[in-house]
């Protein structure tokens, strides 16, 4: 499939047309060639045609900018809608002085691209690996996008929800609300358990009452299959779709969007709101990809919310310099303080489990909480760590599990811990979010190694204390040398502690917009 | 021309994208061993088929014969023999399947170099002399895709020998390694097999398979390997193998990745 750049018979301005769509009268001028290899035009201006009226591709087109094997189009289907200017095509990989750029992802790192004998474009065509899992981004990709009017909602949207806010919840809440107004941006800092999807409500029924989108964007697919169904029901006139690797609901046009970070990256000037959960959730690399995927999928004077328990440090910085608004929620739901984990030194365990034994701290932790039939988590820094010490204790105790993200049974696993049909839950740093159980308590074992950072550390700490039953617990950090980050993980929580419930310093916006 | 990335930084796992963090091995010493392309984590994940197998279509099994499926193959008077046999490196695990599906249907071509050593590797132990077929997609499918995955795996086998494996095949008195000849074409459009149940496959009587009239080739008492990604059932690697065989072809055999 090649391009060609074309003036056509009755317009001033040059179009990109696939070689397919081109006619007889049309003065070529440039091309055909792989769409990369042609410069970018400027985007036509939005055609003002009110006679077409294709309630199918707007849909599927508006917002986005799509693959033709993910338009359900063919090129034949779509030459008379290029050709009026309601669709327009760009190229998915820009040229860059060290390689390209993806328009998807924004991935530019050259190690990130792949290179491959194209059979559609008989070359050798260089793609994008970073987003490959939405499929193949290469130099003769070309990317659809709907140039029409825009596709309208209905503003009758009332939230049904009863619940009671405690006072830091109510006061987050009415933040929101104010930043969706105003257009501006916000760090919305809760503590685990501090009931953060709640205070998303009202501000979304604001927007929606406007005729405003709204995107909530996850780092993962089970917080969207959690968040999809809650805000159906509290939601249930607003037209809702739910975005992750496997579903189905693609091509729905919404008003809100609740997506995996992946999903977000086919969005472009879609959405007039855009939150953003547990930014940190990302490793450093994938941050920065994932901060402007979300540039690209908001339109121009969006309002943004950040959403987080451990905010990354830029965010911090960028809060003790007042560039970023900031609402804290210092307290959990049910009001009692986060549990603090206790530092224990437990020898140079590496060598102890090469003998095939546990250093004996940990193991009196884990006996007790077998035997007493009380949940624990014991995190650990590798899936050979892993290995080794769910081998060791399964000799004496075959119920207990290892979990790491390549397992094939960690959804059964999981299931068994919450049932209580397994005691003691070992695992990497993959469960330290989303997975709570009421009354476990928490260990990490090596919490010196690097991959235990604050942020993966007070996550950990989160897990215990989440019911109002249960509101404390044991959280302990078994190490063999205190690293800045336990220290700082450990500061972090009796900062949160100590800082005033509902006090109005937890929260700073800026007394004039921008 | 298929590289897993335009600036030659192999610091990364191919498959996860996570840092490989491996210590340095002598294996990463010696230009013989390439190192893996994968993380410790992904590559333990990967099942090789090793020990007891059925001696014809490699599937593991507590003992070394004839698998029941491929007894009822070699029942069937019109297909007996006609694959020899079929090797396969891995079992179709969660993490196979994984690969398979991010190389073939999201199209990360380059993915296939994951298992280039290997795939040479086997041919250069068992099958030199043998000319390497790919099992041809449609035009149609060809041009979806973008890439034949069997195409890339035979491909594999035509790659430079290192030194000490041209010494090798001199000392064995091996025969030389024959390009890739993609002899076969598919003149049928291939359906969308996971709608066909597993009976419907097996039962699908015609040849979607044709001998190529693009080449003026004897195939006569020739022997040949086709390369492919997966052995499920064993029914299109058998379809194209009577294709070869109906011209007179001495020995047709098979390299898979996977056993399905
Ligand atoms: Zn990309
Ligand atoms: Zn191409
Ligand atoms: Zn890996
Ligand atoms: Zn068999």
């Amino acid at each position: 499939m090649y391009f060609c750049h074309v003036l056509l018979p009755d317009k001033t301005e040059p179009v990109c047309l696939p070689e397919l769509a081109v006619e007889e009268k049309d003065v070529i001028q440039h091309g055909p060639d792989v769409i990369s290899s042609l410069p970018d035009l400027p985007p036509p201006p939005q055609p003002v045609l009110a006679s077409e009226h294709t309630p199918f591709l707007q849909n599927v087109l508006y917002g986005k900018e799509l693959l033709l094997e993910e338009t359900q189009c063919t090129l034949e289907e779509l030459k008379p809608f290029l050709r009026a200017g309601l669709v327009t095509v760009r190229a998915g990989l820009i040229p860059t002085n060290k390689g390209y750029q993806c328009r998807r992802c924004h991935n530019s790192d050259p190690a990130r691209f792949g290179l491959f004998s194209c059979a559609r474009c008989q070359k050798g065509c260089i793609y994008c690996r970073y987003c490959i899992m939405m499929g193949r981004i290469s130099t003769c990709s070309a990317l659809f996008r709907w140039n029409g009017a825009p596709p309208s909602f209905s503003p009758h949207i009332s939230l049904l929800w009863e619940g009671v806010f405690s006072k830091g919840q109510k006061r987050a809440a009415k933040t929101i609300i104010q930043t969706i107004k105003e257009k501006d941006e916000l760090l919305v800092w809760a503590v685990c358990g501090a009931g953060k999807t709640e205070i998303l409500f009202p501000g979304i029924e604001t927007a929606l009452q406007s005729g405003a989108r709204v995107l909530l964007a996850t780092p993962r697919t089970d917080v969207v299959l959690e968040l999809l169904p809650r805000l159906r029901r509290v939601l249930p006139e607003a037209i809702i779709a739910g975005l992750y690797g496997k579903s189905e609901e693609k091509q729905v046009p919404a008003q809100l969007v609740i997506a995996t970070t992946h999903q977000t990256m086919r969005f472009t000037d879609a959405f007039d709101t855009v939150i953003i959960d547990e930014v940190d959730a990302f490793p450093y690399t994938a941050e920065t990809s994932l901060v402007q995927a979300v540039q690209k999928a908001k339109k121009k004077d969006a309002a943004t919310i950040y959403l987080t328990a451990t905010p990354t440090t830029t965010l911090q910085k960028r809060v003790q310099k007042h560039t970023l608004p900031v609402t804290k929620i210092p307290r959990r739901y049910h009001g009692h303080p986060l549990p603090v984990p206790r530092f224990q030194w437990c020898g140079p365990w590496k060598k102890r489990l090469k003998k095939g034994r546990l250093p004996k701290p940990v193991q009196t932790w884990c006996e007790k909480h077998i035997q007493s039939q009380m949940p624990a988590f014991l995190f650990v820094p590798s899936v050979n760590v892993l290995e080794t010490i769910t081998t060791i204790l399964k000799k004496y105790y075959s119920s207990i599990e290892g979990v790491h993200s390549g397992d094939e049974d960690r959804l059964s696993k999981v299931a068994a811990f919450r049932n209580g049909t397994c005691p003691l839950l070992v695992t990497t740093t993959i469960l330290e979010r989303g997975v709570t159980v009421p009354g476990a308590e928490a260990a990490v074992f090596g919490a010196e190694e690097d991959i235990f950072t604050e942020s993966a550390l007070v996550q950990i700490a989160g897990r215990v204390g989440r019911s109002k039953e249960q509101p404390g617990g044991d959280v302990v950090f078994f190490h063999v040398g205190k690293t800045n980050a336990m220290l700082a993980a450990r500061r972090h929580i009796l900062t949160m502690n100590k800082a005033p419930a509902n006090g109005e310093e937890n929260t700073y916006v800026k007394s004039k917009h921008r | 021309m298929l590289k897993a990335s335009i600036a030659d930084s192999g610091s990364d796992c191919m498959f996860c994208q996570e840092p490989k963090n491996e210590l340095p091995s002598w294996g990463t010493l010696l230009p013989l061993f390439p190192p893996s392309l994968l993380c410790n984590n992904c590559e333990n994940q990967l099942k090789a088929i090793a020990g007891p197998s059925c001696a014809i279509c490699s599937r593991p099994q507590p003992v070394n014969e004839v698998c029941e499926d491929c007894k009822r193959w070699e029942s069937d008077p019109d297909l007996q023999g006609i694959l020899d046999h079929n090797r396969s490196l891995y079992r179709y695990n969660n993490i196979m399947q994984e690969m398979i599906a991010q190389w073939k249907y999201r199209g990360d071509a380059a993915l296939a170099l994951i298992f280039r050593e290997n795939i040479r590797k086997l041919y250069l132990h068992h099958y030199t002399g043998y000319i390497p077929v790919p099992i041809p997609l449609s035009s149609k499918r060809l041009i979806e895709r973008g890439f034949n995955q069997s195409q890339l795996l035979a491909d594999f086998t035509n790659e430079p020998l290192a030194f000490y494996e041209k010494w090798q095949l001199l000392t064995r008195k091996s025969s030389p390694v024959p390009a890739v000849l993609p002899l076969l074409e598919r003149t049928i459009h291939e359906e969308k097999q996971s709608k066909k149940s597993r009976r419907e496959r097996l039962l699908a009587k015609e040849n979607p398979f044709q001998l190529s009239s693009a080449f003026k080739f004897s195939v006569n008492s020739k022997n040949f390997i086709l390369l492919d990604d997966i052995y499920t059932t064993g029914t299109t690697l058998r379809k194209a193998a009577k294709r070869l065989k109906e011209h007179g072809a001495k020995s047709v055999c098979a390299i898979t990745l996977a056993r399905g």
